[in-house]
């Protein structure tokens, strides 16, 4: 039985990742975008202080652990938009026809559009330390990072699923992606530090599930420090969980319906 | 309810109602045969699909219920998803995948044992002439290769109940013959199917019972033979050597000849029914309004007398063929209703 699972969830998440590498155009975006920020604000806001409590870090240092959080955020976002495909062809319907489990046909998208998503982070990272950066890798930072990414990229992952399945239609998700995505971003700590920010913005900063995700980063891979990242990954994995279980509801749902 | 033994699928007074008060379905009662080959027959919006979808457990009923494989459908358990197999009218594929990858994942979705999936899969590609295109993209493919992979794919599991959904609309005649003859095979094997199709001739010959629906209800059920017998006549169509109007009151007196049902006249044709059906008295029937119409002073260029078919039960049942102008058309052209050939079915007189 858990066998047949995982050759499902497997055997699911190789067609995501088939159809990612058979967008090659798509792929390529995917990776232009975040290095533009990192070329344009990085070099843009280099005589930019980062505050007292990261004394000595350059802005482009400060700037790559919020771009790779960013990637994943731009990716998670838009990962329903196969989901939407699949319901205009009418291929998911028949999917859910089979007696797979409709949580498994989730997840292995789920998983797929995860292990990509980290993989542009790291991409992203890599090309960041060629350019310049000077992050302080240490095992453990990178485990925290990827961990800290891994769960947020879930939880959006899971809301853009959401968002397919509920609307059916690419324009709806254009809208999703644009009212979700710069909003998340502007409000986060991927760009500026929270410290930095005028209170009301600094307040809304701090309830945001990307600052979280960027902050447990870039504290590992930055700093070295772990103190905050267990109440991190806490509030991440509870927002990972909610917004799944949510999903997953509605790919019950419609199952039933098809 | 229970399915009985022997049956594989039941309606008792199934109701479907779409919204603005659409009845799709009305009280249908019907009885699929285990180990048979049944067709649904009827004209667009008789609930030949929507009764389908209820059986596959993708609509439910308004009142009444249905029965496959003795569980109701609605409930879609696994057992019964492995079980039942529907192939819906729309082509559903992912085109960005090539069909040995669509047959390799759902053959993992339906659960396919891992050390003979390869080899099943090879098998049904063999099986459906899907062989060598296996590698290629989907999106690469003919309406008609789509046609047969989106088919395989719902044979894959080997289906005890599988329904489908006009099967062989988008084929050339020899993908038609094909579809067929490996429906007749999993007939063979003890599977049971249940098609959807508007071809009156290949239901006749492929089909081991039919079901008639007409605006939701059931007209009549049972082997192409028995349906035709008590439902279809024998027809005599005389080409004429000039045009005559539609609905003209000229040929109106040929009904008067014994055995005459009713006349249809429209360009150089004319077409008589008979009430008669038996084959000796037809003949005499035949010569009998051949009379007539000289009498008429028309000139006969030539005629044909059709013996009774399925075709003909279905018009006379529904009365699609005097409802419908086109029907003259259809007459002219040679094809029955559905638009399918009558080859072997007519005999030169």
């Amino acid at each position: 039985m858990m066998a047949n699972t995982m050759r499902i969830l497997g055997a699911l998440c190789w067609r995501t990742w088939l159809k990612t590498a058979r967008r090659p155009v798509v792929l390529t975006f995917s990776f232009v975008q975040p290095i533009m920020w990192l070329l344009f604000f990085g070099f843009l806001f280099h005589r930019f202080d980062v505050g007292p409590a990261l004394r000595g870090v350059r802005y482009l240092d400060f700037l790559l652990p919020g771009v790779c959080a960013m990637t994943v955020l731009f990716g998670a976002s838009q990962s329903g938009i196969g989901l939407i495909r699949d319901l205009q062809t009418g291929f998911l319907q028949r999917v859910f026809d089979s007696p797979a489990n409709p949580g498994v046909v989730l997840g292995g998208k789920l998983l797929a559009d995860v292990v990509r998503l980290l993989a542009q982070a790291v991409v992203i990272g890599l090309l960041g330390l060629v350019m310049g950066t000077k992050l302080h890798f240490t095992l453990a930072g990178v485990v925290a990072a990827l961990l800290a990414l891994g769960l947020f990229a879930t939880a959006f992952c899971s809301l853009s699923y959401l968002v397919a399945m509920k609307t059916g239609t690419p324009e709806t998700m254009a809208t999703f992606v644009h009212l979700v995505n710069m909003p998340l971003l502007f409000t986060s700590s991927a760009l500026v530090p929270a410290r930095q920010m005028p209170d009301w913005l600094a307040a809304i900063s701090r309830v945001n599930p990307l600052t979280l995700a960027v902050d447990a980063s870039r504290n590992a891979l930055l700093l070295g420090e772990f103190a905050s990242l267990g109440r991190a990954l806490m509030l991440l994995g509870a927002v990972g969980t909610v917004l799944l279980a949510v999903a997953w509801t509605a790919a019950k749902e419609l199952r039933r319906e098809n | 309810m229970t399915t009985e033994a022997g049956t594989a699928a039941v309606a008792r007074a199934l109701t479907k109602r779409y919204v603005k008060g659409v009845v799709a379905l009305d009280q249908l009662d019907l009885d699929i045969r285990r180990a048979s080959i049944t067709a649904l027959i009827g004209n667009n919006g008789s609930g030949k699909t929507t009764f389908l979808k209820i059986l596959a457990g993708l609509l439910t009923p308004n009142s009444g219920s249905a029965q496959a494989l003795g569980c109701d459908p609605a409930t879609r358990t696994t057992w019964l998803r492995a079980r039942l197999g529907y192939v819906s009218q729309s082509v559903e594929l992912d085109p960005e995948l090539t069909a040995g990858e669509t047959l390799s994942l759902f053959a993992t979705l339906y659960g396919l044992p891992r050390a003979t999936c390869h080899a099943e899969v090879a098998g049904l590609a063999k099986s459906f002439a899907l062989a060598e295109h296996l590698p290629r993209l989907v999106s690469t493919f003919s309406g008609g290769l789509r046609q047969r992979l989106h088919l395989a794919l719902g044979v894959l599991h080997e289906p005890e109940l599988l329904l489908l959904d006009e099967p062989t609309a988008a084929l050339d005649p020899a993908g038609r013959s094909f579809v067929w003859q490996f429906l007749q095979r999993l007939r063979n094997e003890g599977r049971t199917i249940v098609v959807v199709s508007h071809d009156l001739t290949e239901v006749s010959h492929h089909c081991q019972a039919i079901a008639l629906l007409h605006k939701g209800r059931l007209l009549t059920s049972g082997s192409p033979a028995d349906v035709i017998a008590a439902h279809a006549n024998w027809k005599l169509e005389v080409e004429l050597a000039e045009r005559v109007e539609q609905n003209t009151t000229r040929f109106q007196q040929v009904v008067s000849v014994p055995g005459v049902k009713s006349v249809s006249a429209h360009e150089r044709r004319l077409v008589a029914d008979f009430a008669e059906r038996d084959a000796s008295a037809v003949q005499r029937v035949a010569e009998a309004v051949l009379q007539q119409v000289a009498r008429l002073n028309a000139s006969v260029l030539g005629y044909r007398l059709h013996p009774p078919d399925l075709a003909s039960a279905y018009f006379n049942l529904t009365g699609a063929a005097i409802e419908e102008p086109e029907q003259s058309a259809n007459v002219e052209s040679g094809k029955g209703a559905d638009g399918g050939h009558r080859q072997g079915q007519e005999s030169m007189v």
